[in-house]
């Protein structure tokens, strides 16, 4: 290779970091960040405490979506992996906690998997979570006193779905196990792990 | 200032290599441009060309900063995905170095696992090279990488990332085996689901079997472009 042509490799690449790096475009989209317990309204950690007795020190994370800011606290609990949402002023909106099958009364996975089957040649599931709905003191009793009126349940699925192709898809269902609503779920790029 | 201590900074670690095992130490600058097109729902085309350039090599007995071409691939690979974060992938490689030129075949398995907090990558590549005056090279290579979020548990537009990763190379040319090791570490920036940049340190070390134990040291930029 002579040195006319190492020159105009350099130069290539030269101009492609040179201009690139001025075409950089910063897209505003849903996003969260990790945040420090103190900057939680207050609301949501008194909440936390009184319904989860003696829980581990939970992961704050603050998120940005087109209807505003939430907040969200993630931790280990019992077993299971928690999530929960609270609004912006620290209000909880829902508790999804990651379970197993088996966890899943068999009637109710019964019913699931009879939607897996009339829609798809074959599916794997990935994540399960039980999602739990309701006003702040119906779902703190839920957790502290065990009880579950006036909770709605909702079960969040994330599966690989394969019917001409595999695909990844979370979908939602109710308490007994009926179809709601289906995302597909795109992973993000990972060029820079494969090449 | 900041160059003249890491110009000494290279100079004690090459002068020691040199002095106490006359190991070979080389280090430089190795940008690297990917660009990768999604051609049909399961495949893609990556296109990617690296550049080394070698500023310090303890061989150099004037021990001068230097600024030589080493190396420069490029690489064209059609990557297949077989199920959500799995792919299998065919590539050619043309590698421009002094005496030295080669082409490559390779074949790749990249298995992509996401956790919570963090994404592990598996890759596992066999490859067959012919280089220019040298022997038939057939190697077989498994890449471990984490890519870690720094603002979240995942990784959103705008965000930082770091990418850490460890792969060993196993080979066999001219019937003598060989053993590579690189290991690096990269801070990222996803700027959106097309752009992305790292930089990174790369440290690779080579002739662990066979004479002439090597140690190479880049620092890596790398543009990551989707479309």
């Amino acid at each position: 290779m002579n040195q006319a042509s190492l020159l105009k490799i350099h130069l290539i690449l030269i101009l492609f970091f040179g201009v690139f790096s001025f075409s950089f475009s910063q897209v505003k989209t849903e996003r969260e960040i990790g945040i420090n317990s103190g900057e939680v309204p207050s609301a949501a950690k008194v909440w936390l405490n009184d319904a989860f007795e003696n829980i581990r020190k939970p992961k704050w994370y603050l998120e940005y979506s087109q209807i505003g800011k939430s907040y969200e606290a993630k931790f280990h609990y019992q077993g299971h992996f928690y999530s929960v949402e609270f609004d912006s002023l620290g209000k909880v909106e829902d508790v999804e906690i990651e379970i197993k099958e088996s966890e899943i009364p068999s009637e109710v996975w019964t019913e699931i998997k009879s939607y897996f089957g009339s829609n798809y040649n074959e599916t794997k599931v990935e994540k399960i979570q039980r999602q739990l709905t309701g006003s702040e003191s119906d779902l703190e009793d839920f957790f502290d006193q065990e009880e579950s009126e006036r909770i709605l349940i909702r079960y969040e699925i994330v599966f690989q779905g394969k019917n001409q192709l595999w695909e990844l898809w979370e979908a939602l269902f109710d308490d007994s196990g009926k179809f709601l609503s289906i995302l597909k779920v795109e992973i993000q790029p990972n060029d820079n792990l494969i090449f | 200032m900041k160059k003249s201590v890491i110009f000494s900074l290279l100079l004690v670690l090459g002068g020691s290599l040199s002095a106490q095992e006359k190991n070979v130490f080389f280090t430089g600058i190795f940008p690297e441009l990917s660009l990768t097109k999604k051609v049909s729902q399961l495949n893609k085309l990556n296109f990617k060309i690296e550049n080394q350039e070698v500023i310090f090599d303890n061989r150099d007995l004037d021990m001068n900063p230097q600024f030589t071409h080493y190396r420069t691939d490029l690489m064209l690979f059609l990557d297949r995905s077989l199920r959500p974060g799995v792919s299998i992938g065919l590539g050619l490689f043309h590698r421009f170095q002094e005496n030295e030129d080669g082409n490559r075949i390779i074949q790749q398995l990249a298995i992509l696992q996401r956790m919570r907090n963090l994404r592990i990558n598996h890759r596992m590549r066999t490859d067959q090279t012919f280089t220019k005056n040298n022997d038939f090279e057939v190697r077989f290579r498994y890449r471990f990488s984490l890519e870690i979020p720094l603002e979240g548990a995942e990784v959103d537009p705008t965000e930082f990332y770091l990418v850490l990763s460890e792969e060993p190379i196993f080979s066999l040319k001219g019937g003598e085996f060989e053993i590579e090791n690189r290991t690096a570490i990269a801070l990222g920036k996803f700027f959106n689901n097309q752009e992305k940049l790292e930089w990174a340190v790369d440290y690779r070390t080579d002739g662990f079997v066979q004479e002439g134990f090597r140690t190479r040291l880049w620092a890596k930029i790398s543009y990551y472009y989707n479309f």
